[in-house]
């Protein structure tokens, strides 16, 4: 058993749609950022996993058309698919390969080109059921509006308190330089934009974004010959809960991601998540989800998320940043979220985050989260080895 | 440190269940959890080896993965033959991550057009408007191979005669019943000049097989079946760009468990193998590849009765994918029969005193990747 | 409802739509400019290996470096292998239809396509008599739209 550190990180400056590029290529370009943020070279890299999910980039299995150019060439590769949490089952999947032993260097790489399906929410709605669910139109942004309804009835939460995770995202974003949306909003913004799915407008929705990001991992036997400033792995869980939305006891408490985030800090040894853990990228698709995820932390009392987010505690300059980098509200290619979610966690432990940089940030959480809130992957980062 | 393989379940392959998909993945769990006499609550971790949109849906795991008992577990689903899933669920094992796992996979053929659904995986710009698909890739490549080293029809039918033929002892077969080599070679061309007795079905069905760490292995099982070896590889998605007539990442993969295995000669260390017949020409290829012979003596292996039922090393005493084809589940099968060989539980078809078994798994346009898996007794 | 009721097997039927649009990028963009404006294949030459990849692609993954160079080639060359889709699947061409790959004259990689002007009432005496190595000819459409059909399919040479 190994100790695992990531060493490197790329990812490509998201958008609607690359025009100018083929999927090889742009799984390419974040393998070369990784590569050259870790100043390795392709040969050193002993394995790859990939991440995307089918079919959003209109080509089913499409890790085998790209992970050759992203540096799979006849080597091991791994296909992860997890839905949405498919990015950080990536990154687990990568930790495992070292932290075995079998491999001491491994990329990931993680791609989704959502811009490509002219029609995402017909392909999100053929995750659902075809005998129970299909017909209704269920689709992924059902995943943020019917928590939304059910917290604001059971705990009292208001549109304006969830906005702010929209406004909140939005100023992180413009220090991102990859960030997909870089536009400041206010309150009155995001709630006179237009309703998509009642109670949520539009600016409190994740966009589709085109990207891909890798991630260099290695092995605690070189791990600090390649960067001085390793992100070490210190924890790892993932859980999943029942696909039906109706076998949940409530919607509006995360309880399934409350028992993750408790093993994770059982294993870890973390008492005090608010003060110990000084920076977190969540995998937050709808401003709702900022309100019951971060009562699932235990960041603050159950059904307190809102005030949570009037108190300034999780946005730059409090307590606990969650998502400086603008998180997924402003950036959101499927299948590869989580991984960035992972790379903007390790960039902060790294140093390497520049206006978007928490200070002296040692210890940082990343999520990733999948299907009908049903699959949720934490991982722990710190600058030392736990 | 080693990891043990201490149950194996798998359902009957069929041509089709007319079942809720999911459904199937239970059943497939639970006779896992019978064989290994364990509960649910004993399992730490599923690991899913399954594809997308060949039952017509997208993030299909989310219904399996809590109808194999996921409910509050860990679970990584690879998207991929169920091989490949053991190689993730053996290195997280070894990582720590987890104890006991279970590896499983439900491919159910029978709900979509599998042929249209392989063509979605080409390049749009390259290859989607051509009329190609894995089939008629796989039966390219069968040509060239055939063609570069004169494997002849008959030897190519030896092989549909004896797997067709070990498959009458298998019970969890699709196709059980016997062909001779006049029916295979007057079967009509699917994809010429592969014939419809000389490849695969399309099948529905699963198996699964939980693994445990060495000290957890061995409190819960009398008998683990090791792990001795893993490899896996994979080739450049461009066809254009292969030498289509030997199959290289079944090579490298083959190195690559071949040396964590300890085994420098395969033919006189393996008992038993079980290798991708999707063609009868790829289980002649992945002879080759994984040095049972030199490149191009598959014809002949398979005609000096080499790899037949009593030869050296028998391949495929289970009829293989040529009897039955689950899809994901195809590769996974492989090293359930190898676990059941090395165990003395194969009765109709038992390789007598089976120590060491191979199984190898490959999957995309024309054997794009490829999986190994070695067990020891 | 008691446990004699036999449930009939409900089957629900569902077809997927889903519309795509994709943008072929600078480079396979050129390449397929070059099929509709031209009637010209272009490789693209990678700076290690020297080697001519068509259908032309950013990167050599062998060398895992960007190719630098277009190089046009032949839209002649020989057969590499071929296959008789001899069944109609859901979503796919008539059959009988040959595809085949074919080694254009100065690509260092093969290309992919249909394959006519062989006689297929008998598919199998057809396999046998269309040998590997043979030379073969793009029949180029005369609309053409920038897609890999604007070659309509390759034929023996001397057809």
């Amino acid at each position: 058993m190994k100790r695992v550190a990531i060493v490197g990180v790329g990812q490509t400056k998201f958008v609607s749609q690359r025009r100018d590029a083929i999927h090889p290529e742009v799984a390419n370009e974040a393998a070369r950022a990784a590569l050259d943020d870790a100043r390795l070279d392709i040969d050193q890299i002993g394995a790859l996993t990939v991440g995307v999910m089918d079919p959003f980039d209109g080509v089913d299995c499409c890790d085998r058309w790209f992970c050759g150019a992203a540096g799979g060439y006849n080597k091991p590769v791994v296909r992860i698919n997890t839905a949405g949490a498919t990015g950080m089952s990536t990154v687990i999947a990568a930790y495992e390969h070292v932290a075995s032993g079998m491999f001491e260097i491994v990329m990931a790489v993680a791609e989704q080109r959502v811009g490509e399906c002219q029609d995402a929410q017909t392909l999100l709605n053929t995750c659902t059921c075809p005998y129970h669910e299909r017909a209704m139109g269920v689709a992924a942004i059902s995943l943020g509006s019917l928590p939304a309804t059910r917290h604001m009835h059971r705990y009292g939460s208001t549109h304006e308190q969830r906005a702010l995770a929209a406004v909140k995202a939005h100023r992180h974003a413009m220090n991102n330089p990859f960030a997909h949306l870089r536009f400041e909003v206010t309150v009155d913004d995001v709630l006179g934009s237009p309703i998509i799915e009642w109670p949520l407008h539009l600016l409190e929705c994740c966009p589709r974004s085109d990207g891909a990001v890798a991630l260099v991992l290695a092995s605690e036997d070189v791990a600090k010959t390649i960067t001085d400033r390793p992100a070490w792995i210190n924890g790892v869980v993932s859980i999943a809960d029942g696909c039906f939305f109706g076998d949940r006891p409530d919607i509006a408490y995360r309880d399934a991601l409350a028992i993750a985030a408790h093993r994770l800090y059982d294993r870890c040894g973390i008492k005090d998540p608010l003060r110990e853990i000084d920076v977190a990228e969540l995998y937050i698709p709808f401003t709702s989800l900022e309100l019951t995820q971060t009562e699932a932390y235990g960041f603050c009392p159950e059904g307190r998320g809102g005030e949570l987010l009037e108190e300034g505690v999780t946005w730059m300059g409090g307590e606990l940043p969650i998502n400086p980098s603008g998180g997924v509200l402003c950036t959101n290619p499927i299948g590869a979220t989580a991984a960035v979610r992972a790379a903007e966690a390790a960039i902060q432990i790294m140093g390497k985050g520049g206006m978007r940089q928490v200070p002296n940030a040692e210890t940082a959480l990343a999520s990733g989260l999948g299907g009908m809130l049903q699959f949720h992957t934490i991982m722990l980062l710190g600058a030392e080895p736990r | 440190m080693r990891v043990g393989i201490i149950g194996v379940g798998q359902v009957r392959s069929q041509a089709a269940k007319k079942d809720v998909f999911s459904d199937q993945t239970t059943r497939i769990a639970k006779d896992a959890l019978r064989d290994a006499a364990l509960e649910i609550g004993d399992m730490d971790r599923i690991v899913l080896g399954e594809y997308d949109l060949v039952t017509g849906r997208t993030a299909e795991h989310m219904y399996t993965t809590p109808a194999a008992g996921g409910f509050l577990k860990d679970e990584i689903r690879i998207n991929d033959d169920g091989l490949f899933a053991i190689a993730q669920a053996y290195m997280g094992i070894l990582a720590g991550h987890c104890e006991i796992a279970l590896v499983i996979s439900t491919g159910i053929a029978s709900e979509g057009p599998q042929e249209l659904i392989t063509n979605m995986r080409l390049s749009p710009f390259h290859h989607r408007s051509l009329g190609l698909h894995e089939k008629l890739a796989l039966a390219m490549q069968a040509h060239q191979y055939r063609g570069r080293h004169r494997i002849t029809e008959r030897q190519s039918a030896a092989v549909a005669v004896k797997n067709r033929s070990n498959a009458m002892g298998n019970p969890c077969a699709h196709l059980r019943r016997k062909v001779t080599e006049g029916r295979v070679l007057e079967s009509p061309f699917d994809c010429w000049p592969v014939r419809k007795l000389e490849r695969a079905p399309w099948s529905d069905g699963g198996c699964a097989l939980i693994l445990a760490s060495e000290p957890v292995a061995r409190r819960y099982c009398p008998t683990p079946v090791w792990i001795a070896g893993v490899g896996w590889s994979n080739e450049t998605y461009y066809m254009e760009d292969r030498d289509l007539t030997e199959l290289s990442a079944v090579r490298r993969a083959g190195e690559m468990a071949y040396r964590m295995a300890g085994i420098r000669e395969p033919m006189k260390e393996l008992d038993v193998a079980e290798l991708y017949d999707v063609t009868t020409y790829h289980e002649l290829m992945a002879c080759e590849a994984l040095g049972f012979c030199a490149p191009g003596g598959g014809g002949r292996l398979v005609e000096e009765g080499v790899t037949s039922m009593g030869g050296a090393v028998p391949v495929n005493p289970s009829g293989g994918v040529l009897s039955s084809n689950p899809l994901s589940a195809s590769g996974l099968a492989r090293l359930v029969e190898c676990v059941l060989q090395l165990r003395s539980r194969a009765e109709g078809r038992q390789v007598p005193s089976a120590e060491t078994g191979l199984a190898q798994s490959i999957s995309g346009y024309a054997a794009q990747r490829a999986c190994i898996v070695i067990v020891r007794r | 409802m008691t446990d004699k009721h036999v449930p009939e097997t409900i089957v629900v039927e569902q077809v997927w739509q889903v519309p795509f649009r994709h943008y072929a990028g600078t480079i396979t963009g050129r390449y397929l400019q070059e099929f509709r404006d031209n009637r010209r294949i272009f490789g693209r030459r990678c700076p290690k290996c020297r080697r001519v990849l068509v259908p032309a692609r950013r990167n050599c993954e062998r060398c895992f470096t960007e190719t630098d160079e277009w190089v046009q080639v032949q839209d002649r060359g020989h057969l590499v292998t071929f296959a008789i889709n001899c069944v109609k699947y859901v979503g796919m061409p008539d059959p009988p239809y040959i595809m085949g790959l074919i080694r254009l004259d100065g690509a260092d990689t093969d290309i992919m396509h249909y394959i006519r002007g062989v006689d297929l009432s008998d598919v199998d005496r057809a396999g046998r008599s269309l040998r590997i190595g043979t030379r073969m000819r793009a029949v180029w459409k005369e609309k053409r739209t920038g897609n890999v059909t604007d070659i309509d399919y390759f034929m023996p040479e001397g057809s």
